[in-house]
């Protein structure tokens, strides 16, 4: 019997986000808000733990703004028991350092947390950061990158795990922190009958107070973050296969490419 | 000069490193885990603190990260570089954490401002790329592998190389059982030429195409994530793009793959980007030097023959 929570970041569509021809500067009025892909695979393992392991309990915990519930529905579809989420104006000045010390801070106050699941990184800002920065904050151990056979037994977590050198077979004893992979599971579609029953699930949300959180203070500042420049040719080579190949075999020599 | 404290797992990530903080103006410490501290010296590290304490010899993350916060108080760095693999990624939050310190995850540029530094990192998927400076007075940044080349060696080079036994954590992760990597000769990120494989395959075998021009070309083959993910048609060293492999060959031919900025972010430093592909519209056209709006199946082996023919093959 296990407690997990697994953290979910709402992420706006970034393949939805356009690009200002003119100024580079990204749109994000047209693409909307969902649950940070990678996020679905830190919720399946969770699940998936908790129907192997009887009498386990998983909370979704997220930190976002007043829409988060509308994506937080989707995870309890699939499977988690209760949504904690931390909504409150100070919160939106805080960035991945802040934000994982405010998650750090949620996790304590659920209390008797055996196992915190992360995503290895966002499909927004990439920093992956947030796994290993509550770990810290816990100090709790770090497993990171698990690619397969993840199971608890007893109290100990055992996995595969992707280094930089390979793979690794590893064990910890439980509080732990974990960060996934995608290709340790594939997240599940909910069906009908679990969308509707998530609607009845406990959504509890947290205020910088109920946290204790204390002044709320960023450590990086993003002062910029405009499309790149294409400077590509974005030449059509025009006939037939083996015109247009002859004379890009030709280009790519007078370049130096090739030869 | 400020002083640059540097980490890779492996010597060549560590030795890009000692380049890069050499670039930025900054001097180089290194600590060093396993590896050999006379040979950073004469790579450009002008001090090596050599951690031989058994508890950091797995490189596993609470241990690593107490010897390096340890390290940059005791050399006053302001300024700590980690490789960009998957160790380093997963260290540098954790001391970032811990020193209270801004971290900025796979920098793709540093500028080093009279001491300030500002970096810029791809975001939103891809799409843009944001400028970071860390608000903190150590400054943690991870560096992605290859974006810099290691400074040939100099015999001369003078540089301290001591013992450093800092307070470490227990690692508290036991490894059961190590699995390295087998080398199959793929190297994706040292290759020239990169033949890119996309959905436009439609079986397995048909990918001969891509590594005959490949082999002509001396090149390699790669492959956009539905062949490394859904289809496993090829392993994940061959996966270009956001979640896979950062290539920069020389020339990188994009065959059958439509340009999902996934892919795209990945092939972004190539010097020349080819594309072949049967949609004219296909987003891939867009990153193109050049495009071939044409069916793989008769381009590639036509490409394959003109090539041949230009380099009397």
């Amino acid at each position: 019997m296990v407690t997990i929570v697994t953290l979910v970041k709402q992420s706006p569509d970034v393949e939805a986000v356009r690009i200002d021809p003119k100024t580079g500067q990204p749109d994000l009025s047209g693409a909307g808000l969902k649950v940070s892909d990678y996020d679905k695979n830190a919720v399946e393992a969770a699940v998936q733990l908790k129907e192997k392991n009887a009498g386990s309990k998983v909370y979704a915990l997220s930190l976002g703004g007043q829409k988060l519930p509308e994506s937080i529905k989707e995870v309890l579809a699939m499977g988690c028991d209760e949504a904690h989420m931390l909504i409150d104006a100070p919160f939106q000045g805080a960035d991945t350092a802040e934000k994982a010390r405010l998650l750090a801070l949620a996790v304590k106050k659920l209390g008797n947390v055996d196992l915190v699941i992360a995503a290895e990184e966002s499909l927004d800002s990439h920093s992956a950061q947030t796994g290993p920065r509550v770990a810290e904050e816990l100090g709790w151990p770090l497993v990171s990158y698990v690619t397969d056979n993840l199971r608890i037994e007893g109290k100990t977590l055992k996995c595969e795990r992707e280094v930089d050198e390979g793979l690794e077979d590893v064990e910890v004893d439980l509080p732990a922190v974990i960060t996934v992979t995608e290709s340790l599971n594939t997240p599940r579609l909910p069906a009908l009958m679990q969308i509707l029953q998530a609607k009845n699930k406990p959504q509890k949300t947290l205020t910088a107070a109920d946290l204790g959180a204390g002044e709320v203070k960023a450590v990086l500042a993003r002062p910029s973050s405009v499309a790149p420049k294409s400077e590509r040719k974005q030449q059509v080579l025009a006939g037939s296969p083996e015109e247009a190949a002859e004379e890009l075999a030709k280009t790519l020599v007078k370049e130096g490419v090739i030869g | 000069m400020s002083k640059a404290l540097v980490w890779a797992p492996d010597e060549r990530g560590m030795l890009e490193l000692l380049a890069k903080a050499r670039e930025l103006q900054l001097e180089p410490v290194a600590l060093a885990i396993g590896l050999d501290g006379k040979k950073l010296v004469q790579h450009g590290a002008a001090q090596v603190l050599v951690v031989e304490d058994a508890k950091a010899k797995d490189m596993q993350s609470g241990p690593v990260t107490d010897a390096l916060a340890a390290a940059a108080q005791e050399t006053g760095a302001k300024v700590v570089l980690l490789s960009g693999g998957r160790r380093g990624k997963e260290i540098a939050p954790r001391l970032g954490a811990k020193l209270k310190a801004g971290v900025v995850t796979l920098a793709q540029k540093i500028k080093n401002d009279g001491g300030k530094l500002t970096f810029e990192r791809m975001f939103l998927g891809g799409k843009t790329v944001a400028t970071e400076q860390p608000l903190t007075d150590v400054v943690i940044a991870t560096i992605p592998s290859r974006i810099v080349e290691p400074l040939p060696a100099d015999a001369g080079a003078k540089g301290e190389v001591k013992t450093f036994a800092p307070q470490m954590r227990d690692a508290k992760v036991r490894v059961t059982q190590k699995k390295p990597r087998k080398d199959s000769g793929v190297n994706l990120e040292a290759a020239t030429v990169v033949i890119g494989a996309g959905r436009g395959f439609k079986t397995k075998d048909d990918l001969k195409l891509a590594f005959d021009l490949a082999q002509t070309l001396g090149g390699q083959v790669g492959c956009s994530r539905p062949l490394a993910t859904d289809l496993g048609w090829l392993t994940d060293e061959y996966w270009i793009g956001l979640s896979g492999k950062e290539v920069k060959p020389k020339l990188y031919v994009a065959a059958g793959i439509s340009g999902q900025i996934q892919h795209t972010t990945g092939i972004r430093n190539s010097k020349v980007i080819v594309a072949i592909n049967t949609n004219k519209d296909a987003p891939i056209f867009k990153m193109a030097d050049y495009g071939i709006v044409g069916d793989l199946y008769k381009v590639l082996p036509a490409l394959d023959a003109a090539v041949r023919k230009q380099l009397g093959k």
